[in-house]
């Protein structure tokens, strides 16, 4: 009986060897997602969901140079916004082999050295200061996300024609201050409609006395560039004094944290105007949705942690997850365009390739820029019922459709 | 299309011939003759949903040797695009390097032998962009050439080229109609369109040779000159060239006289007046239009210059030290290390 | 070339298996960059660098017995000075100059500022300066470009880097060894151990310990000099109070008291870096997180279990040679003339008046609490008088202690060279740190001399102070006050809980240094030694002379036989 066995199993072995169902080999590809996983894992969780979610679209149709299929994958390292990390971590990226790396932006003046030296292409998908990214002094620089600079000028572009008078406030963080010199920059040829400048601490629960001075010198709308806690300290301040006052912000505004302070007064939140990258195209929402429901369906669904006054859940949209997804099908495509997977070649090739980004908007660079968020993809969008729809009186936003925000 | 059928019909009716007429398309005035211009394959716009309306004008500015070889040419393109909307514009170019011209409400990008424009148009938006070309590619798309000899230059239209068509015996008022109407569309700056002919016996191929008609001003020297230039032109002046081309619709052929040409005669003159056109339209978008049905039009401006001396070549020293310096260093070292040495065994 | 003859011949005769061991290790060390790439290489050369900061803090730590939590702020110093030189386009080893004097500024601010305080108050202080310093660094973005930092660019590649830093390190161990030999590091070691015994045998405490946390605080800067030219960036967030902990966790772990101690405290972070990443993994947590966690863990595994490091001390030996040593005392005199001191209410001395004669002994006696400890601190010079006036011709004095004080971690010959260490002339911190000829030279001489002293006062050399006989502990206090070169010298107590035999012996070095032509004054209880061995007594009472004369005449006096001796007699 023993002996039936051993043959038997013997046999199946033999059956299961050989025969055409062993998968094919693909050689893998590394694409490195450097963030700020342990001081912000919210984002650098984003980033790196967004950069999966990419990686297993072109797993899944295949990527092909010279006869050789590639498989990407992604692997993690934590900045801990460190600039320090940062260098140390581009240094591992290179170290890996790493074909591209997603960066979230800090410290990048200093570790973008290290991956040109060996070629390495690197997409910022967050940070948005100007002297991050210059095609002619770092060419492996590339950033997909908006930038201070953009934000700052279409802001001005926006409200300058209202004829209002307004408070430009930033906040004493680093992003503050970045904005600030941003919004001065923007304005500095229609100083006539800035009320007054204010700076305000970055840590502050109360900016009652800021928003105080902003009124008293007769501002008829507040633009708040700093992180969301001082964006909603902001409005808190405003709206408790009983100032209805419009309030403008970068990005920040659209933060889940500015409603998750402002639960309890969602009527304060009503009325808020942020300008950010759009995430919608001429096309229709086709495209944004489409990219949302694979992301929910791999990552599950972020929400914001409110509701509306119907009852219903409203969710964060996957926009920093978009960028770093559009910018790995860049990748893929520039290895499709370079025939190579050797990195400088790579790089070369972001140059001349465009994809169709999650958004449906045209996604690419070239040689004279290396940004994939240009100016006239800053829209503004206004709160109402925390969620945001795109303001009917600027020409951009005017074209985009609303984007469904609750569950 | 219905004024030829009309009159078509009408003259089989004045004449009362049966004969049986065939129908033939004439040669597109729209359809390009050659490869370029426009240059790397002309322009692209990203598939939307709507057309953007661009009305293109560029200006070719292209500096000479004193033999009448070009050495630099760089193109200046204005883009008018009405349509609110966005925009993703691929204009072919041998393109070295390109720059936002003053007045453009964005900054062009650059690839491998493309011009990039990408944006949103909030209704009207001009883009200019600034570019310079290889000359060697692009200079086979001008349109002048000169010889230049002592005491004299020749002028040579060089768009000439040797264009497919075909004769036969055709009935002559559509013939007249169909050569009115593109006089008029022409005066109008109208896109000609195409047509067809009806024709009484076999069409028979036959290769024609047009070329744009150039309207050339200027000087030479101190020559002034305006003439238009059909093949080739000899100037007996010398010195440096200041002249201006321009691609001309040919408004003679046009406006010859028809009376008393036969049928055969008159086709043969619409083919060569559809062949011209559409010639003509080649050389006014030198660099293409996003708008296939925009207006387009170029200017060309052949300057003589001194071409630019080859900056210095980098003598890098720091590759070659020289080996002195290096006796030197190492000497100094071991000096100083005999120095330390010397101090500390007398401390 | 004599020297260096001399000099290859000291190190093969002081050449030990763990000095092999140890070049051994560095030669291995130094060939990692071949075994691993770029990104490890630069992590191991951080690693090198916070070793080199930590054999700094070492000497603080293990020698000057200072607990300095504030090391990380000294590399901070450091980082920040480089990186704005770097940043300016200042050559590396420039920068790295400017780094170590700013990083020893602030060792020297920190050691003038809190080194009077008990241990306890120098950690905390140091601490609160670590605190200080993080705050600065993050808060005033001119210091290191807040969260962007200060770019750094240029410099050797990782592998060179890992050269350096095992070079710097090597040599930060060299220099620690060097000066805790040295007459400085004896005498940091002796105030470590008991402060107001170095003090009385004239150990500039305070001195020495800002010297101690200056030369920390430099080879910390110039480690975070080089470090941060490597990081590529000076950046705030690295030189955080936890930068501080750890290096003090890697000296104690490795060992305090041991060049290479600090060394191996690193290979072992760098095993908890590895668990840390493990169990951060485990638990989902970031691994910064659990490297914090595992090390206060460590930190508190170490203080409980009274860990001495991994790496012990090493053996010290110490040559004699011919040579001079330190000339003889000069005959000299004390007069006191009317010294009055009050502590509060309590009037401890008043309008007392004594003369120290060379070549004679004085005693002081009087019952307790007449105000002897008070005048022989002032005497001493130890406390001011409030009243009158000491004056010492042509001398020195030195005192010893009442209660037995030696030092316990020292041998007997080392007590007497910190004794005789003030008398030097060629023990410098240069000549000590490059272990020059004349500084090696003048040690044997000083070592043969404290051989001599030792051998007549009859104390064995090479033992641990604190394991002589009570005895033999009180024979070394004498014999370390007579080496300081005293030419008066002040002794309390000799024979306190003396043996009549023990009692004998010190009376017999008491007087050969009477011979001697020192000025001795002797305070004693025991008044038969007082009757055998003064030539004068002076008797206080409530802090007033009641009595001054030969011993017969002190005890023929009623005011003494009434205060003091009553029922007692000489």
């Amino acid at each position: 009986m023993r002996s039936v066995l051993l043959v038997l199993v013997a046999a199946v072995a033999l059956a299961g060897c050989g025969g055409s169902s062993s998968p094919s080999h693909r050689t893998p590809l590394t694409i490195v997602v450097n963030g700020p996983f342990s001081r912000s894992p919210y984002l650098g969780r984003t980033i790196e969901n967004g950069a999966r979610l990419a990686v297993q679209e072109v797993n899944a149709n295949g990527l092909r140079v010279a006869g050789t299929t590639y498989e990407l994958r992604v692997r993690t390292l934590d900045t801990g916004l460190s600039p320090a990390r940062a260098v140390a971590n581009m240094r591992r990226a290179v170290g890996q082999d790493a074909i591209a790396v997603v960066d979230e932006g800090t410290g990048i003046d200093a570790s973008w050295r290290i991956a040109n030296d060996a070629g390495v292409p690197i997409g910022v998908v967050f940070e948005g200061g100007r002297q991050i990214v210059d095609p002619v002094t770092r060419p492996n620089v590339f950033r997909i996300a908006p930038t201070d600079h953009g934000l700052a000028f279409r802001l001005a572009e926006y409200l300058i024609p209202k004829g209002l008078k307004i408070a430009l406030m930033h906040d004493d963080s680093d992003y503050g201050a970045a904005g600030g010199r941003a919004l001065a920059t923007a304005f500095s040829r229609n100083r006539s409609s800035v009320a007054i400048e204010e700076t305000l601490p970055a840590d502050a629960l109360d900016l009652g006395p800021q928003v105080l001075r902003a009124r008293r010198a007769h501002a008829t709308a507040l633009l708040v560039w700093g992180r969301p806690a001082t964006i909603a300290a902001v409005l808190t301040a405003a709206r408790s004094a009983g100032w209805n006052v419009p309030v403008f912000t970068p990005p920040t505004g659209a933060d889940p944290f500015v409603r998750q302070q402002l639960a309890d007064h969602p009527q304060w939140v009503d009325g808020l105007t942020f300008a950010g990258g759009r995430l919608t195209a001429e096309v229709g929402t086709g495209p944004f949705l489409t990219f949302e429901q694979k992301y929910e369906s791999s990552f599950g669904v972020d929400r914001v942690g409110v509701k509306t006054r119907a009852g219903r859940a409203v969710v964060v949209l996957p926009e920093t997850a978009m960028y770093a997804y559009d910018f790995v099908n860049l990748v893929a495509a520039a290895v499709l365009k370079a025939g190579s997977t050797a990195p400088p070649r790579i790089t070369a090739a972001l140059n001349e390739v465009t994809t169709e980004g999650a958004n449906g908007d045209q996604r690419g660079f070239n040689r004279n820029n290396h940004e994939g968020v240009v100016d006239d993809d800053i829209y503004f969008a206004r709160f109402h019922d925390m969620t945001y729809a795109p303001v009917k009186d600027d020409p951009l936003s005017a074209t985009l459709p609303t984007l469904p925000q609750t569950r | 299309m219905r004024r030829w059928t009309v009159a078509a019909l009408a003259a089989l009716a004045v004449t009362g011939e049966a004969h049986a007429a065939d129908f033939v398309a004439l040669p597109s005035p729209l359809a390009p003759l050659s490869a370029a211009p426009p240059l790397a394959g002309g322009a692209t716009a990203s598939s939307e949903g709507f057309r953007h309306r661009v009305d293109a004008r560029t200006t070719v500015d292209v500096s000479l040797d004193p033999d009448g070889t070009p050495f630099r040419i760089s193109a200046t393109q204005r883009l008018d695009v009405r349509v609110k909307g966005d925009y993703f514009f691929t204009i072919g170019a041998p393109v070295l390097s390109v720059e936002a011209a003053p007045g453009s409400a964005s900054t062009p990008g650059l690839r491998a032998a493309s011009i990039l424009w990408a944006g949103f148009n909030p209704g009207r938006r001009r883009l200019i962009a600034r570019a310079a070309l290889d000359p060697a590619a692009a200079s086979r798309s001008l349109p002048l050439r000169g010889e230049a000899a002592p005491g004299r230059i020749t002028l040579v239209n060089a768009t000439g080229v040797s264009a497919g068509s075909f004769t036969a015996d055709a009935v002559v008022p559509p013939r007249r109609q169909y050569l009115a109407g593109l006089a008029h569309d022409v005066s109008r700056g109208i896109p000609a369109t195409s047509g067809g002919a009806l024709v009484t016996t076999r069409p028979v191929a036959t290769k024609v040779r047009v070329a744009a008609p150039l309207l050339v001003t200027g000087t030479i020297g101190r020559r002034h000159v305006r003439f238009v230039l059909e093949d080739r032109s000899t100037i007996h002046a010398g010195g440096p060239i200041r002249l201006t081309v321009t691609p001309q619709d040919p408004t003679r052929l046009l406006r010859a006289p028809v009376t008393g040409l036969s049928g055969r005669q008159l086709l043969d003159r619409a083919t060569r007046a559809s062949l011209t056109l559409a010639r003509v339209r080649q050389y006014r978008t030198f660099l293409g239009n996003p708008d296939a049905t925009g207006k387009s039009r170029t200017t060309y401006a052949f300057r003589t210059a001194a071409r630019p001396a080859p900056p210095p070549a980098v003598i890098e020293h720091h590759e070659r030290r020289s080996p002195t310096v290096t006796l030197a260093a190492v000497a100094g070292v071991l000096l100083a290390l005999a120095g330390a040495a010397f101090a500390w065994s007398r401390s | 070339m004599t020297a260096f003859a001399d000099a290859f011949h000291e190190l093969r005769i002081g050449w030990r298996r763990r000095t092999t061991y140890a070049f051994a290790a560095f030669a291995i060390a130094a060939l990692a960059p071949l075994a691993f790439g770029e990104a490890r290489t630069a992590d191991l050369a951080g690693g090198l660098y916070l070793a080199c900061a930590a054999v700094g803090l070492a000497f603080a730590v293990g020698v000057a017995g200072l607990p300095s939590l504030a090391q990380g702020a000294f590399v901070a110093v450091g980082a920040v000075v480089a990186a704005h030189l770097l940043a300016a386009g200042i050559p590396l080893p420039l920068a790295a100059v400017a780094g170590g004097l700013g990083g020893s500024s602030a060792g020297g601010l920190v050691g003038y500022a809190f080194a009077r305080l008990p241990r306890a108050g120098f950690a905390a202080a140091t601490w609160i300066v670590s605190w200080l310093v993080a705050f600065m660094l993050q808060s005033i973005t001119w210091f290191l470009g807040g969260s962007e930092g200060v770019v750094v660019g240029g410099g050797p590649t990782a592998s060179g880097h890992y050269e350096l830093a095992l070079a710097l390190t090597g040599l930060a161990a060299l220099g620690y060894l060097a000066l805790a030999r040295s007459p400085i590091g004896l005498r940091l070691a002796a105030a470590r151990d008991r402060e107001a015994a170095a003090a009385a045998l004239g150990v500039p405490v305070l001195r020495l310990r800002v010297v101690a946390v200056a030369a920390s605080g430099a080879v910390a800067g110039v480690a975070g000099a080089f470090a941060v030219q490597l990081a590529g960036v000076g950046d705030a967030t690295q030189y955080g109070p936890f930068l501080s902990f750890r290096l003090f966790v890697v000296v104690l772990v490795g060992g305090a008291l041991a060049p290479l101690g600090a060394p191996a405290g690193i290979l072992v972070l760098g095993v908890l870096s590895v668990a840390a990443d493990f169990v951060g993994r485990l638990e989902n947590v970031a691994a910064a997180r659990a490297h914090t966690l595992l090390t206060a863990i460590m930190l508190l595994g170490i203080v409980s279990l009274g860990w001495e490091g991994i790496v012990r001390a090493p053996k010290r030996r110490r040559r004699a040679g011919p040579g001079s040593g330190p000339d003889r005392a000069r005959p000299a005199t004390l007069e006191a003339r009317a010294l009055g001191k009050a502590f509060g209410n309590v009037v401890a001395a008043q309008d007392v008046a004594v003369g120290i004669a060379p070549g004679r002994i004085t005693a002081l006696v009087g019952p307790n609490g007449s105000g002897k400890t008070t005048v022989l601190r002032m005497l001493a010079g130890t406390i001011e008088p409030d009243e009158g006036s000491v004056v010492v011709a042509h001398g020195s004095v030195a005192r010893t202690l009442q209660a037995t004080a030696v030092f316990p971690t020292l041998t007997p010959l080392e007590h007497v060279l910190v004794a005789s260490a003030g008398r030097r002339s060629r023990a410098g911190l240069v000549r000590s740190l490059f272990s020059t000829p004349q500084a090696r030279a003048e040690d044997a001489a000083y070592v043969a001399h404290a051989r001599a002293v030792l051998d007549r006062f009859g104390v064995l050399h090479d033992v641990p102070a604190g394991e002589l006989p009570v005895t033999d502990q009180r024979a070394l206090m004498i014999a370390a006050a007579y080496a300081t070169g005293a030419s008066v010298l002040l002794v309390d107590e000799p024979t306190a809980g003396a043996s009549t035999v023990e009692a004998a012996r010190m009376t017999g070095l008491l007087r050969s240094l009477r011979d001697e032509g020192l000025a001795l004054l002797v305070v004693e209880h025991n008044l038969g030694v007082v009757r055998r061995l003064a030539d004068r007594v002076v008797v206080l009472d409530a802090g007033r002379v009641i009595a001054d004369g030969t011993p017969d005449a002190v005890a023929a006096d009623d005011a003494v036989r009434a205060a003091y001796l009553g029922r007692r007699s000489f």
